[in-house]
């Protein structure tokens, strides 16, 4: 066992030769062990300065190589575009309807009758589990009044469902208390200003305590089981 | 001592099978892409960086006094990761034209600002260093540190 060994290295000065293998050739090198060490160290600030600011907002303006600069249409980024989830056409069909069941209850409300209703504004942030996250201010309908529409009882659990056909956050579930909170909205606007087309018009659902993926984009469909 | 070398075995040995035994519930496409991962980054670094490392330095060590390489020594360490890891970025793979908040930065800009502040640190370090030294009339005690 090199424990003994290790441990005695570790605890004795690093420029030390004391410890060396014999066969090690002896002389200075180009630099020495400390040099390297806190060159290392200054290295690992440098990658962390270059890129972590994708994650950490004040070091954007240091981060040359991020993979984002954290900005986007209406101040918040994209990760997937309505081009790429092929819900262009829907999305800007004037025949959309935001449907709202309830076993055999229905609602179908056009973007229209979406904004007529009574609007909330919330500040709410967007935190996406790829790593970066904005605050915003997003204005639209609550979703538990959309709900109140069909007759839902409070509590009932919503599934969200968005006109894109594929992807794996097509689909999200609100629990109960979720779908109920005041600040659970589906947004018609971001900013004071009507949704970007990539970020989720007509309307995107938007609540509290939830990662980015779960809210849901281009939303068609909102469903609660009897 | 022969226990607890056993013992160190055991637990090693253990924990692998464990960790193998993991690793093939993921199912075998998983597990190629793991050993491929594992493997490949062995192979990557000990037998194409390390080779292009000792042949760098090679040619270095003909060219420049060696007194005079600790310099070009850091800049390396600090510049030659960074840039590796950026490789995503200025290569600009998985950009895509309809989502413009993706890869959104002026990426060789950023970086050749990068290189060029961490030269200028690096030669005001390595004059400071000279002059120390000079001053001392003591030798070089090859201290690149703290640049």
């Amino acid at each position: 066992m090199k424990l003994p060994l290790i441990s005695a290295a570790l605890g004795s000065d690093v420029d030390s030769t004391a410890l060396d293998r014999p066969t090690l050739e002896r002389g200075p090198g180009v630099i020495s062990r400390r040099g390297l060490l806190r060159t290392t160290w200054v290295a690992t600030g440098v990658a962390v300065l270059a890129t972590a600011g994708s994650t950490v907002p004040w070091l954007r303006k240091v981060s040359v190589l991020g993979v984002r600069s954290g900005t986007g249409p209406q101040g918040v980024p994209i990760n997937h575009s309505a081009v790429y989830r092929g819900v262009v056409a829907a999305a800007t069909s004037p025949a959309y309807r935001l449907t709202v069941a309830y076993g055999d209850r229905q609602a179908r409300l056009s973007l229209a009758d979406l904004r007529a209703m009574s609007l909330t504004t919330a500040s709410l942030p967007i935190a996406c589990v790829e790593g970066w996250s904005a605050g915003a201010t997003w204005t639209g309908v609550p979703v538990r009044a959309l709900l109140d529409l069909v007759g839902t009882p409070g509590g009932s659990e919503v599934l969200v469902e968005s006109l894109q056909e594929h992807g794996g956050e097509r689909l999200s579930t609100l629990a109960g208390n979720v779908a109920d909170h005041p600040h659970t909205l589906l947004a018609l606007a971001l900013d004071g200003e009507p949704l970007s087309l990539d970020h989720g018009f007509p309307c995107r659902l938007i609540a509290p305590d939830r990662p980015g993926v779960l809210q849901t984009k281009w939303v068609g469909r909102l469903e609660v089981a009897t | 001592m022969r226990v607890i070398r056993a013992g160190g075995v055991g637990t090693g040995v253990l924990a692998a099978a464990y960790g193998v035994w993991l690793l093939l519930d993921l199912g075998w496409a998983n597990t190629r892409s793991t050993l491929l991962w594992l493997v490949g980054g062995v192979v990557l670094h000990d037998g194409v960086f390390a080779v292009l490392v000792l042949a760098v330095a090679l040619v270095a060590l003909r060219l420049v006094p060696r007194d005079r390489l600790a310099p070009w020594v850091v800049a390396l360490v600090i510049l030659v990761p960074v840039t590796l890891a950026g490789i995503p970025e200025l290569g600009r793979f998985g950009a895509r034209p309809d989502n413009p908040t993706l890869l959104d930065r002026p990426y060789w800009l950023g970086w050749s600002v990068m290189v060029t502040l961490v030269v200028a640190g690096v030669l005001v370090g390595a004059v400071a260093t000279r002059r120390r030294t000079a001053v001392r009339g003591g030798d070089d005690d090859t201290g690149a540190g703290g640049r």
